[in-house]
């Protein structure tokens, strides 16, 4: 028997209203999760922007930010690799929004700045993949990514 | 959301004094950033030391800050941690913000440009 901790399969479902009042919570179980399947703190952190982002695009877009609908997160850590899945049942989600969008501060002046539309980014540059898909009145986005072998004890 | 301010010099530090600048507490520091460049503050450090988890939406009202001064002055960011640095790395706006590790560092430089005019 080995003494040590052993990372193995560990999983966090989680269902939260459609507010923002209820997202500090799913950052909170994503960190904990992360934590015990020794991600860094950074790591973990990273995890629960992306996931966080996911959760806030379905409460803006999904439901128009009433409260009343609902969203599920259901992330999955093993040995290699981090599943992220968030679910909403708002209308259909334009498949364009998804499109890979590129800015370079160096182009634009301070006015030409956005102030949102950053989410997609973070999710993408967080995780290796990012999938959207319409499954009967829901809207499912699925994160994943590959963990690094080096980083692991 | 609570947030001190205090003046140093021709500078004007903020300091956020909350763990999560995210899409509940973003739109306070807006409004709170709008309202000190209107009472003439060009000059401002952004002290994240104490917040540990900025998402897209606080994000937004830190750039937000920045394209309500203009042509004027400077926004400038000090004491993020390794994450929050992470997320203006992610998403290149560590090219358009200064960030510095220690308030103390950041009022300097800009207190230099402030009196270079």
């Amino acid at each position: 028997m080995r003494s040590m901790h052993v990372c193995t399969v560990a999983e966090l479902r989680l269902q939260i209203d459609s507010t923002f009042d209820g997202v500090p919570v799913v950052g909170a179980g994503i960190r904990d999760l992360c934590a015990r399947e020794c991600l860094t703190p950074v790591e973990a952190s990273m995890i629960e922007l992306a996931v966080v982002e996911a959760v806030n695009n379905a409460i803006e877009h999904g439901y128009q930010e009433q409260p009343g609908g609902r969203i599920e997160i259901h992330v999955v850590v093993t040995a290699s690799q981090i599943d992220a899945v968030i679910t909403d049942a708002g209308p259909p989600i334009d498949p364009a929004t998804f499109a890979e969008r590129y800015e370079d501060p160096k182009s634009v002046d301070r006015s030409a700045l956005a102030e949102g539309g950053r989410g997609l980014t973070i999710m993408r540059g967080v995780f290796d993949e990012l999938r959207y898909a319409r499954r009967g009145d829901r809207n499912v986005v699925t994160m994943r990514k590959t963990r690094d072998a080096a980083a692991q004890p | 959301m609570r947030v001190e301010d205090r003046s140093e010099g021709g500078v004007l530090v903020l300091t956020i004094k909350e763990r999560r600048l995210d899409a509940r507490s973003a739109p306070e520091l807006k409004a709170k950033v709008g309202a000190l460049i209107a009472q003439g503050f060009d000059w401002i450090v952004l002290d994240l030391a104490e917040v540990e988890f900025v998402d897209s939406s606080g994000l937004g009202a830190i750039v937000s800050g920045l394209k309500q001064l203009d042509q004027k002055g400077d926004l400038v960011i000090s004491g993020a941690s390794e994450a929050v640095v992470s997320l203006f790395k992610l998403t290149r706006m560590d090219k358009v913000f200064r960030l510095f590790p220690a308030t103390a560092e950041a009022v300097h430089a800009l207190d230099a440009r402030v009196h270079r005019g």
